[in-house]
């Protein structure tokens, strides 16, 4: 059975190669005037074939992933800032990451524990092998 | 983060296209100016040759304190979340603190088996035996790890 025209279009655009990505996001997903269809247009002058709603589907993608990596960013710098200026080391980063995931890992169980032990919930197997793979996870 | 708005096919302002870029400070400090009116804006665009209906203006207005709101959300966020993982950098370094990865173990094989009396009541399928299965032997798997690396904390006596 052939997968789906929009799922093998974004792929497609996945797998641009990295000269053609980074002159595509420049040129073209980087310009708030360019629309889709000239999105499309500039693609297929490239002898890149793709639908205007794989274009979209992309550049809404690309978009939101840009905005992410800011944020990111933003975080990693202020942290690194605060943690100088406390006399917090980048170990004591690291560890204090390892920290808060133990900590959110165990809350999460600890509410599956109180709905199942309280509310008389049965966890699915699917939580259970989540609940694994995150405990897994931390230990290593 | 703020909640994802939809993205919008084109995403440019006409002013902008048409304003000289060396003037687009200057115009986002006169519309976002406290007491400024959309028509001063317009006439300084026309006199600098942008003739834009002043519907324009005002939309871009919008668009600009909409900018501004989502830029502040957004750096109180960054604080809020560099300030947390300093924090936690900072109770990370106290040697007394409990082992939660050890307690999360427990608790999990607990979980599991509160589930498993629950069972009892429920018509279960040979395939979500075997998931319920998988998933005991997972817990059990990590349990065995985590016992593992943990020290002993009571080593034998000699005597």
């Amino acid at each position: 059975m052939p997968a789906p025209r929009g799922r093998a279009a974004v792929m497609k655009l996945d797998r641009l190669p990295a000269g053609l990505r980074d002159r595509y996001e420049r040129e073209v997903l980087s310009k708030p005037a360019t629309t889709n269809r000239a999105a499309r247009e500039w693609l297929a002058a490239e002898g890149v074939r793709v639908s205007i709603a794989a274009v979209a589907r992309h550049r809404a993608r690309f978009l939101r992933d840009r905005e992410r990596r800011t944020y990111l960013a933003a975080v990693e710098a202020r942290t690194a800032e605060l943690a100088a200026r406390v006399g917090v080391t980048p170990e004591d980063l690291v560890a204090g990451a390892r920290l808060r995931a133990q900590l959110a890992v165990f809350k999460q169980i600890r509410a599956a524990f109180e709905a199942t032990h309280r509310a008389s919930r049965i966890t699915p197997p699917q939580e259970l092998l989540a609940f694994a793979a995150a405990l897994r996870t931390l230990v290593g | 983060m703020p909640r994802q708005k939809r993205t919008r096919t084109v995403r440019h302002r006409v002013i902008l296209d048409r304003l000289d870029p060396v003037h687009h400070p200057a115009l986002e400090e006169l519309l976002l100016r406290k007491g400024s009116h959309a028509k001063v804006a317009r006439a300084w665009l026309a006199a600098l040759g942008v003739h834009v209906p002043l519907g324009t203006v005002c939309r871009y207005r919008d668009h600009l304190l909409a900018e501004r709101q989502r830029r502040r959300w957004r750096d109180a966020e960054v604080e809020d979340e560099a300030w947390t993982a300093v924090r936690y950098a900072e109770i990370a370094r106290d040697d007394d603190l409990p082992d939660f990865t050890a307690a999360s173990v427990t608790l999990c094989q607990m979980l599991m088996m509160e589930t498993v009396l629950r069972l009892r009541n429920v018509d279960l399928t040979p395939q979500l035996l075997r998931q319920y299965i998988d998933a005991l032997m997972a817990i059990h798997e990590v349990d065995a790890r985590s016992r593992l690396r943990r020290p002993d904390p009571s080593p034998p006596s000699l005597n």
